[in-house]
């Protein structure tokens, strides 16, 4: 009789306590694509409060592209500021919001018609768009001036295709997108320093890019100019790769490359070498093959804070920036600073031969490439690199 | 020696050969089927025919191992070789182009004494998936949409062990009390470039109470848990060096995360119970009635990256399901006997950070088989069987915006004929027609990807197909004089899809052989 009545106390142990072993939850109430999804876009430059009396951006254009899919879908926001989105997944969004302030809305509030002032989204790129909650998502956008003359148009590090394990061929490509010619001399290319041995990552540092990897234009101040919607390429070896890798590119031609005179590192002598302000390692100027981020900048490299062993860039000197991950959608593995580039681009695996090159866009019939310091937004994956060439062209 | 015991042993192998493939390869999905499984019914389709009286107990309609010990079963050792195939274009997506599984099992049983019995069973498996498209998450039939595959199609090989034992024991004149583990760990690998590999590891075990009130009338309990793991590995290969390795991670029907990307790691953890009772009525050893009812709920929880593991998703299921099985042997010539089931599970699947529904599923289904066995002789005897089955998916994916609802209504007829040829010689034969028309389909899609339009909406179609199946089965049993007894069984089945285009012309062919050596135990 025990053995029974144990027994039977196991077995009603079992039933009543299964379901509180499993730990079930209850089912959601929320339902995927059938909650709108809102944002609230708020002015922080008091414009919009100047001119109608809330902080809410109407009109502004939204660009949101889910991080999962890649899908991108364009809104406006209403005349509240606010962006309801139906049909959408919950997810992690890289968000573009810009609102363009006429010369008339600029005379209103300041008395003076100044031109190219826009409203942007400059501290806050990625949000959580998700179908159980309620609140909308708040976007602060600040006034800003004219853009940044020079971005970096295109990069180039995964290596041909075909032949094996060739990597000489890097490159990094800036595009002169003002209608003045620019001087590139001792601007400063710098490879954002992070380590998953150590597990440093200085994404969070609130003023400065560090790296271990800088290198400079040449020049004195006006020996190398950019004339307008001009490209420049600073190749790691600037020779016809194709001679050792036939699917590679022809790099002899290009502007700028990088020379290690303390390496065995290939020096083409038509070609103009950057200096290298700093780089202990490696034989050549090396960029990651799948993901890695890089900083244009423009500071005197005096003036360059110097902490274990690398050098600080502050962002207020940074011209652009661009991140390429592996995965691009897991924007937690990101080392650059959102402010400077809030999404990644990349997804491309080693010697598969693919580039990535910014999106080109056309403004009052003017070839530009879009800049919207999201490379989640502005870049995108193409088949073969194009030094010195956009592929649209 | 009768037909009715000649026939014992390999009836008794191929329905417990049935039960085990059910509850261990496909596990628990049997109770009630998944996502186009109705269209896939296991091999072997079940014949009332040849079922005994003292075989309708509930370790068997049940799966109460209380009752081993008054399962008729004879004690033997058994050795069995089963070679399975199913191939064909009629089929879902998700479904191979070909399933191929060879298995060597070996199992016994044997009563410790009078208030003892022990079974158990060990087998080697291997199975091949052929022509598989993209996906590399092995179970397909459970109704998971975290799946996990790439660009490529090709053949992916498991190989596994599976193992089975089972022990009951009488305590005092009128209880019973069993326990039962089932274990199965395998290995696959797609023989294709990226070529990923994959583990699994399930276990299920039941424990079980039997109360014999009296003579006629018996309460059962029983509970059972399990737990399967799956882990699915990419790694870089030499192949795929200077190729593109694309992932898809789907979420439900449509719009798959795609990633270009040579690693990832996925483990997944399926966790489940189920409760029942039995009641079971006999009368004088030639009528019994067994009716039997259970739920339960299971949790699949679904991550990727083997370093620091991130949400991939979480579903969730309860389901219930009642049964009545009866037999009643009207005199020497007449036999009846009586299946019916009905079954519901419902199913939602979250996002993996949020509070977000994704799924939400629910399938039902009901089934009623009625059996008459004629005995011309004592030499030979005919069934005739005939049977309704309705299965009734509802699927709503809000991830893709997609519905789908529907009912299927199938009718199966089946006729058998058992001679005994001699002393040492018995055959089956067995042919079975069955019809399935769908009624009141209701299908909803929103904005559609190429993904989806091309390849997975056959997941679909296929649920909302009218079929009809023909199948048959041949068994030769040879008994010598001493050694055992030997069984071939083949069985074919064809399933061919009705006043649809998008299957026109196609088919699906299984092809089931078991050859089973028994040898009693004295």
């Amino acid at each position: 009789m025990r053995w029974f009545i144990t027994a039977v106390l196991c077995i009603a142990t079992i039933w009543l306590g299964c379901s509180d072993l499993l730990e079930p939850e209850e089912m959601p109430v929320a339902v995927e694509r059938h909650t709108p999804l809102k944002i609230y876009l708020q002015d922080q430059s008091g414009y919009m409060q100047a001119l109608y009396g809330t902080d809410g951006v109407r009109g502004a254009q939204v660009l949101l592209k889910s991080n999962r899919l890649q899908q991108e879908n364009r809104f406006t926001a209403d005349t509240t500021g606010l962006v309801v989105a139906y049909g959408l997944i919950s997810d992690t969004y890289l968000i573009s919001a810009s609102r363009e302030m006429t010369p008339d809305e600029m005379e209103q509030i300041t008395g003076q018609a100044t031109a190219q002032i826009r409203l942007i989204n400059a501290t806050k790129g990625l949000i959580d768009l998700r179908a159980d909650q309620v609140d909308a998502v708040q976007v602060p956008l600040f006034a800003v001036a004219g853009g940044s003359p020079l971005v970096i148009s295109e990069i180039y590090g995964c290596g041909p295709l075909g032949s094996g394990l060739y990597f000489h061929d890097k490159y990094v490509e800036i595009f002169n997108q003002s209608n003045e010619t620019v001087y590139l001399d001792s601007l400063l290319i710098a490879v954002v320093y992070a380590s998953s041995y150590t597990g440093e990552n200085f994404i969070d540092d609130p003023e400065y890019v560090h790296s271990s990897n800088v290198w400079m234009f040449p020049g004195k101040g006006r020996d190398y100019p950019l004339e307008p919607g001009h490209f420049a390429v600073c190749a790691a070896d600037g020779i016809d790769h194709r001679n050792n890798a036939p699917k590679s590119v022809d790099l002899s031609g290009v502007r700028f490359e990088f020379y290690k005179r303390d390496a065995p590192d290939i020096d083409n002598p038509a070609v103009p070498n950057m200096q290298r302000i700093l780089q202990d390692s490696g034989y050549d100027w090396l960029i990651g093959g799948e993901q890695d981020a890089l900083v244009l900048a423009k500071i005197s490299v005096d003036s360059l804070g110097f902490r274990n062993g690398r050098l600080l860039i502050p962002y207020t000197h940074i011209l652009d920036g661009v991140e390429y991950l592996e995965d691009p959608s897991r924007l937690d593995k990101k080392t650059l600073n959102p402010q400077i580039d809030a999404g990644s681009t990349g997804g491309i695996e080693f010697y598969t031969g693919k580039s990535m090159e910014r999106i080109a866009v056309q403004v009052n019939n003017r070839f530009l490439l879009k800049d919207d310091n999201n490379s989640s937004l502005d870049f995108r994956v193409i088949d073969h690199p194009t030094p010195e060439f956009h592929h649209s062209e | 020696m009768s037909g009715k015991q000649r026939n014992k042993p390999i009836e008794k192998q191929y329905s417990r050969s049935k039960m085990k493939k059910i509850a261990i390869l496909l596990c628990l999905a049997a109770w009630l089927p998944a996502p186009g499984q109705i269209l896939q019914v296991p091999m072997n389709p079940a014949s009332l025919m040849t079922t005994e009286i003292a075989e309708i107990n509930p370790y068997r309609c049940a799966d109460n191992p209380a009752f081993l010990l008054l399962d008729p079963g004879q004690e033997a050792l058994t050795l069995r070789s089963q070679f399975y195939q199913n191939e064909g274009a009629f089929r879902s997506f998700l479904t191979p182009d070909q399933v191929r599984i060879l298995q060597q099992s070996a199992s016994g049983k044997k009563h410790l004494s009078k208030t003892q019995v022990f079974s158990g069973a060990f087998g080697f498996q291997k199975e091949i998936r052929g022509g598989w498209d993209w996906i590399a998450s092995k179970d397909i039939t459970s109704g998971n949409p975290f799946l996990l595959g790439d660009s490529t199609s090709g053949d992916t090989h498991y190989d596994g062990i599976v193992m089975n034992a089972a022990y009951a024991q009488r305590i005092g004149r009128a209880f019973l009390l069993g326990t039962e583990i089932d274990y199965f760990v395998d290995e696959g690998l797609k023989k294709v470039s990226p070529k990923p590999r994959s583990q699994h590891r399930e276990i299920q075990a039941s424990v079980g109470l039997g109360w014999l009130f009296s003579r006629s009338l018996q309460f059962g309990l029983q509970s059972s848990l399990f737990d399967r793991s799956e882990e699915i590995t990419y790694s870089e290969d030499k192949e795929s060096m200077d190729r593109e390795t694309i992932l898809f991670k789907f979420r439900g029907f449509d719009y798959p995360q795609v990633l270009r990307k040579k690693t990832e790691t996925r483990l997944s953890e399926h966790r489940g119970y189920t409760s029942g009772a039995s009641i079971t009525w006999s009368k004088a050893e030639n009528a019994v009635i067994v009716a039997e009812g259970g739920w339960g709920q299971e949790k699949m929880t679904v991550k990727d990256n083997v370093l620091t593991p991130l949400p991939e998703g979480y579903w969730q299921a309860k389901r219930w399901h009642a049964s009545l099985e009866a037999g009643w042997e009207l005199n020497d010539q007449h036999g009846v006997r009586l299946h019916t089931a009905l079954a519901e599970r419902r199913l939602w699947a979250r996002h993996p950070l949020y509070r977000v529904r994704l799924h939400k599923n629910r399938e039902q289904t009901a089934e009623s088989i009625l059996a008459w066995r004629y005995a011309h002789s004592a030499l030979s005897r005919f069934s005739f069987e005939g049977g309704w089955i309705r299965h009734k998916p509802e699927i709503q994916d809000y991830y893709s915006d997609i519905a789908l609802q529907t009912k299927t209504d199938s009718w199966l007829l089946q006729i058998g004929w058992q001679q005994i040829w001699t002393t040492e010689l018995c055959t089956a034969f067995r042919l079975g027609y069955e019809n399935g028309r769908n009624s009141d389909p209701f299908y909803f899609a929103g904005s559609e990807s190429d993904i989806y339009t091309d390849y997975r909406i056959a997941d679909l179609l296929y649920l909302i197909s009218d079929f009809s199946r023909q199948w048959g089965q041949l068994t030769v049993e040879i008994t010598p004089k001493s050694g055992g007894t030997i069984a071939l069984q083949a069985t074919a089945m064809v399933t061919e899809p009705m006043g649809t285009t998008t299957f026109g012309g196609q088919d699906r062919l299984d092809i089931d052989i078991n050859l089973i050596y028994t040898l009693p135990i004295q």
